[in-house]
């Protein structure tokens, strides 16, 4: 998975590419710390994000803990697989999904 | 070994010998017997004739007609019955003088006893006939007494009547040998009155006569023994010698073990000129041209095993060319194919061939090379080496054809041509491509139909003519279908009613079980040939090849057995998407597929052996056809059933979340159902999925 990080003051995007298992969100979780926590508004550009498990779920809603508390969470440009995913997980609920 | 009945020719002619010296010894021993008989007998009869003769002519016929006329009388009977009574003849002599009758008698009897002595004379008498007796008058050998008695009349005396002369008799009487003359005493009146008979004693010469016969006899027998020697002894030399030689050596001429060699032809030291000498020249002449014979006939039947050996390497060589081993391509599940070649003679020129061009294209060859034998055979090597190479570069049927036309066009001095049916089918797709040079209708069965011929106007055969274009005909194999090729033996199979098989007998054979395998069918027709030609000898090769299309391979379930290990998830994935992609499963399935799987291998991964590891199955069973994916993970780790676990409430807010029990949560979701099993120690998890 590529993950393309921009730091813009407090302002934090990120980029993700691929697929976000298992395997690969240990490495999103690297990448987020510590900006996030320096954060106010966070957002996940998922627009070439082909798949999401529940490992990938789980690094999003810490995430949204996070922000939760501290400012805002934006997920950008989700394709129909992932929504699904989300609608299944109750996820649309939790998060913030603009498309 | 000789025969029952084997007699020595020696003996048989010696046999013969024996006879004819026998036959002609005794033959003249019996005519030299007679003959000198007959000449000694002539002459006593005539010296006893002229002897009685003479002693007539002296005797006085009147005076001893005197005689007789007196003691004929009664009263000399008388006379002489009383003289006889006394024992005296002095009474006869008295009477007689009384009548001077006594000097005759003793002028008489003294003139007979003279002759007597002087011929050597047996006996002397003078005798007379008396009725049917003879009664005797002088007997110079007798007393007087004897005058006038009687006896019985020898058979000669009847002549004495008729005055006839009386001839002389040669007879063993009891007085020995005799040899007896007769002669009439004439009276004065010309009248016989008395016979004078003389016997002349023949013993000495009979005896002789004996001697004679016997030193006749044993000459024979001395002659026959002599040339019964001489017989043998030639006959050994001439005949029997040469002839047992010539036998044995030509019985040693033939050996078994050894066969017929110059060396031993007959070399015998025969030179005799002729009938042996030439038998044995034919002998050695024949043996002669046996040796020749034979050593003609080990060349060339020498010749002929070579030419037969090389003939079966040959067809070993062809039976070689052509793919034997059935089935050709086991892994393949999509056709399944068979086919058959019977030469008529030791080779022959049909030929049948397949092979994948690649994977996914099978080529199908059959051909029939005009004409049969040896020459058939390399034009059929020649015309299937070209096809195949065509075929392999890729060519089109028509392509194919047209260029191995053209190549076997260039030098075809022998005029051969081959009919040639070819067809290049794409296994994917049951789509095939076929050319018809001149070879007979294939036929083809649809699934659950029956044989038919497939009709459609054939090229003319390849090598008839250069630069000639193959039309191409298109088909469209479906699964189930099967496909059936031949060549002519088939079809013109005949009987020894003259009869073709044809093909409605051949599509008989095929439709009495069309369901069969390609060698089932194949079987049958060759069955039905075999019973509808009987004895009749079989003609033409028959070559045959059935072709099953079953479709492109379902490939059923698939197994991945892997270290269960989160490290080893992308391998997991990687083969999920690749057998869900190979049947056309839409993105948002495999994503959900995809998570479903993650989900459940890295709950295995995470704590199924923790804190051991161990392997996972997963065993994928993904159908086309029904758009379902069925998909079976085992591990042998904890028992341990996920779906008890009590479902997320997703509608909590994202702080009062627990982020267990997603992840199953999001399988029992997206699946159309999850499945649970705890055997022989084994988790099993299936989640199916259609799409």
């Amino acid at each position: 998975m590529t993950i393309t990080k921009n730091l813009d003051g407090t302002k934090l995007t990120l980029a993700l590419e691929g697929r976000l298992d298992t395997t690969t969100s240990p490495q999103l979780e690297t990448e987020m710390h510590p900006d996030i926590d320096n954060s106010t508004e966070v957002i996940f550009d998922l627009e070439k994000l082909a798949y999401i498990s529940s490992a990938g779920l789980r690094v999003l809603l810490s995430a949204q803990k996070i922000m939760n508390k501290q400012g805002s969470m934006t997920i950008k440009n989700v394709c129909p697989e992932i929504m699904d995913i989300f609608d299944v997980t109750g996820f649309v609920d939790i998060l913030n999904i603009e498309n | 070994m000789k025969k029952k009945g084997w007699t020595s020719l020696t003996v048989k002619l010696n046999t013969l010998i024996i006879i004819i010296v026998l036959v002609l010894s005794l033959g003249l021993a019996a005519f030299a017997y007679n003959m000198n008989s007959e000449r000694v007998d002539k002459y006593y009869k005539q010296t006893t004739s002229n002897a009685a003769c003479a002693i007539a002519a002296f005797v006085d016929g009147d005076k001893a007609e005197a005689l007789l006329n007196a003691i004929k009388t009664d009263e000399f009977a008388a006379i002489r019955e009383e003289a006889l009574a006394a024992d005296g003849d002095q009474a006869i002599i008295d009477w007689l003088q009384e009548r001077g009758l006594y000097d005759t008698y003793t002028g008489i009897r003294e003139m007979l006893k003279t002759y007597k002595e002087k011929l050597k004379a047996e006996y002397v008498y003078l005798q007379s006939l008396e009725g049917y007796r003879s009664i005797n008058i002088v007997d110079p050998d007798e007393a007087v007494l004897y005058t006038g008695s009687y006896e019985d009349t020898p058979e000669e005396y009847t002549k004495f009547q008729t005055n006839m002369h009386i001839e002389s008799v040669v007879s063993n009487t009891e007085y020995g040998w005799l040899c007896s003359a007769y002669e009439p005493v004439v009276n004065s009146k010309g009248e016989n009155v008395a016979i004078v008979g003389v016997d002349i004693n023949m013993n000495d010469v009979m005896e002789e006569r004996g001697r004679f016969l016997t030193t006749m006899v044993l000459f024979a027998a001395a002659l026959m023994l002599v040339s019964v020697i001489i017989t043998v002894m030639l006959m050994r030399r001439i005949a029997t010698k040469p002839l047992s030689m010539l036998a044995k050596a030509t019985t040693g001429f033939v050996d078994n073990q050894t066969g017929y060699l110059r060396e031993k032809i007959i070399n015998l030291p025969i030179n005799s000129k002729d009938e042996i000498g030439d038998l044995y020249e034919e002998i050695r002449g024949m043996q002669g041209r046996i040796v020749e014979y034979l050593d003609n006939l080990t060349t060339v039947t020498a010749e002929k095993e070579r030419i037969g050996a090389e003939l079966n390497i040959a067809a070993q060589i062809q039976n070689d060319m052509l793919p034997r081993i059935f089935p050709p391509f086991p892994e393949r599940k999509d056709f399944d194919i068979y086919a058959t070649m019977d030469p008529a003679k030791e080779v022959g020129g049909d030929f049948y061939d397949f092979y994948l061009i690649d994977d996914d294209h099978l080529c199908l060859v059959m051909a029939d090379v005009s004409g049969k034998g040896v020459p058939a055979s390399l034009f059929m090597t020649i015309a299937k080496t070209l096809i195949k190479n065509r075929a392999q570069l890729g060519e089109s049927p028509s392509e194919i054809l047209y260029n191995v036309n053209n190549q076997l066009c260039d030098g075809n001095e022998a005029e051969l041509f081959v009919t040639v049916w070819l067809a290049i089918i794409e296994l994917s797709t049951g789509k095939g491509i076929a050319a018809n040079a001149g070879h007979e209708h294939p036929a083809l069965r649809r699934k659950d139909g029956s044989f038919e011929l497939v009709l459609y106007r054939h090229a003319p055969a390849v090598a008839t003519m250069e630069g000639m274009r193959f039309k191409e005909h298109e088909f469209q194999l479906n699964p189930g279908d099967t496909l059936f090729v031949y060549t002519d033996g088939v079809t013109e199979a005949t009987n020894t009613k003259d009869e073709l098989f044809g093909t409605q007998r051949m599509l008989d054979a095929l439709n009495r079980d069309p369901n069969a395998a390609p060698k089932k069918l194949l079987d049958a027709v060759r069955n039905d040939i075999d019973e509808f030609v009987g004895a009749a000898p079989q003609f033409d090769d028959i070559t045959m090849m059935g072709v099953k299309y079953d479709g492109p391979e379902d490939k059923g379930p698939v197994k991945l057995s892997i270290d269960a290990k989160t490290e080893n998830l992308d391998k997991v994935l990687a083969f999920a998407e690749e057998q869900l992609g190979k049947a056309d499963c839409p993105i948002k399935a495999q994503t959900q597929i995809g998570v479903a799987v993650e989900e459940i291998f890295v709950n295995i991964a995470l704590y199924a052996y923790a804190p051991e590891t161990g392997k996972a199955d997963i065993t994928f069973d993904v159908d086309k056809e029904k758009k379902e994916a069925v998909i079976t993970f085992r591990d042998k780790g904890v028992a341990f059933n996920p779906l008890e676990k009590q479902d997320p409430d997703v509608t909590q807010s994202a702080e009062e979340r627990q982020i267990g029990g997603l992840g199953i949560y999001i399988v029992k979701k997206t699946m159309d159902e999850v499945k649970y099993e705890r055997t022989d120690e084994e988790n099993v998890l299936t989640i199916r999925k259609k799409f």
